[in-house]
């Protein structure tokens, strides 16, 4: 079940933060492209593992806007 | 827009395993709204602080990289405290050869640098146990896992002086960076030299001896995680792949 909180910004849009899992790995790894894989190049699988979103330790806690 | 991820150790301490925010969507309050929820979630576990990647189980960084300058201005602005500066070294070790200095120290100290075995694994353990309590499980799991191979300890007649672990890609530190550092990637790692020897070249020793050994077992390219130790490593060639920030946040 997803957790979904509202919060809202300085003006008047809103952003939610949620639960991710590896449903979300190509937006994860979208957003890796966007900003870090020039410097550090890492394959979608070896990125997603790293961060342990496919795990299911509780002790991650995984969250996204 | 933007993802944290963070992993819970000790009970109570938390690691930020990675905050990224979309270029597209940065300086619009995302990655402070990702830093107040996170810190919000770990609070109602009690958790009561969040390091910078420092006690993950898995790791990208164990801090925040100092070649990202708007990295630390975020979390110095979401009030992280550092503390300290740490590295990850790196070295090609296709043509490595021990410096004629190191080994001389070898001979001056009458040790030998060996592989672990079944006569003196008791023995390593107990210094394990001894000297470098935090590192013990790494051992035992590592000999459990893959035998007695990734292991060389220096030793002077029956007395182990120090020890240290070898790795290789992907199962190593650094193993997830192996499409930029290469395939034929290998770490050493956990080295240490008990108090009562130190000073003598017997770690610096146990270091090229690893070193030697990962090449010969076809490794390309050596990577050091999470030193302090950037001169005394720059002795046998590493140089610095990335320079970590480390610090926390109190939550």
């Amino acid at each position: 079940m997803l957790a979904v909180m509202s919060l809202y910004l300085k003006g008047s849009r809103a952003m939610e933060t949620r639960q991710i899992s590896t449903v979300d790995s190509d937006q994860i790894f979208r957003i890796w492209e966007s900003n870090l894989s020039n410097k550090w190049p890492i394959s979608k699988e070896v990125l997603i593992s790293a961060l342990g979103v496919s795990s299911p330790s509780e002790n991650y806690v995984k969250i996204g806007v | 827009m933007g993802f944290a991820v963070a992993d819970i150790f000790n009970d109570n301490e938390a690691a930020l395993v990675l905050l990224a925010v979309d270029s597209a969507r940065q300086r619009q309050g995302v990655g402070t709204k990702l830093i107040q929820e996170l810190s919000k979630l770990l609070q109602a576990r009690r958790i009561n602080s969040i390091s910078t990647g420092a006690g993950a189980s898995r790791l990208l960084w164990h801090g925040v990289p100092t070649s990202l300058p708007p990295a630390r201005s975020f979390f110095q602005k979401n009030k992280f405290i550092f503390n300290e500066i740490s590295y990850d070294l790196v070295q090609d070790i296709s043509q490595f050869t021990t410096p004629l200095e190191v080994l001389h120290a070898v001979d001056r100290n009458d040790i030998s640098i060996e592989d672990l075995n079944e006569k003196t694994l008791e023995a390593a353990l107990t210094f394990q146990s001894k000297h470098f309590p935090d590192w013990h499980g790494y051992f035992n799991e590592d000999i459990k896992r893959n035998g007695y191979g990734n292991v060389l300890i220096a030793r002077r007649k029956h007395e182990i002086l120090g020890s240290v672990l070898l790795s290789q890609a992907p199962e190593c530190p650094g193993g997830h960076w192996r499409d930029f550092l290469g395939p034929k990637l290998g770490a050493l790692g956990i080295l240490g030299v008990s108090p009562d020897h130190r000073e003598q070249g017997i770690g610096l020793a146990l270091a090229a001896c690893a070193t030697e050994a990962l090449r010969d077992r076809g490794a390309t390219k050596c990577f050091v995680h999470w030193t302090w130790l950037r001169e005394w490593y720059g002795k046998l060639g590493y140089e610095v792949w990335e320079e970590y920030d480390m610090g926390k946040l109190l939550i």
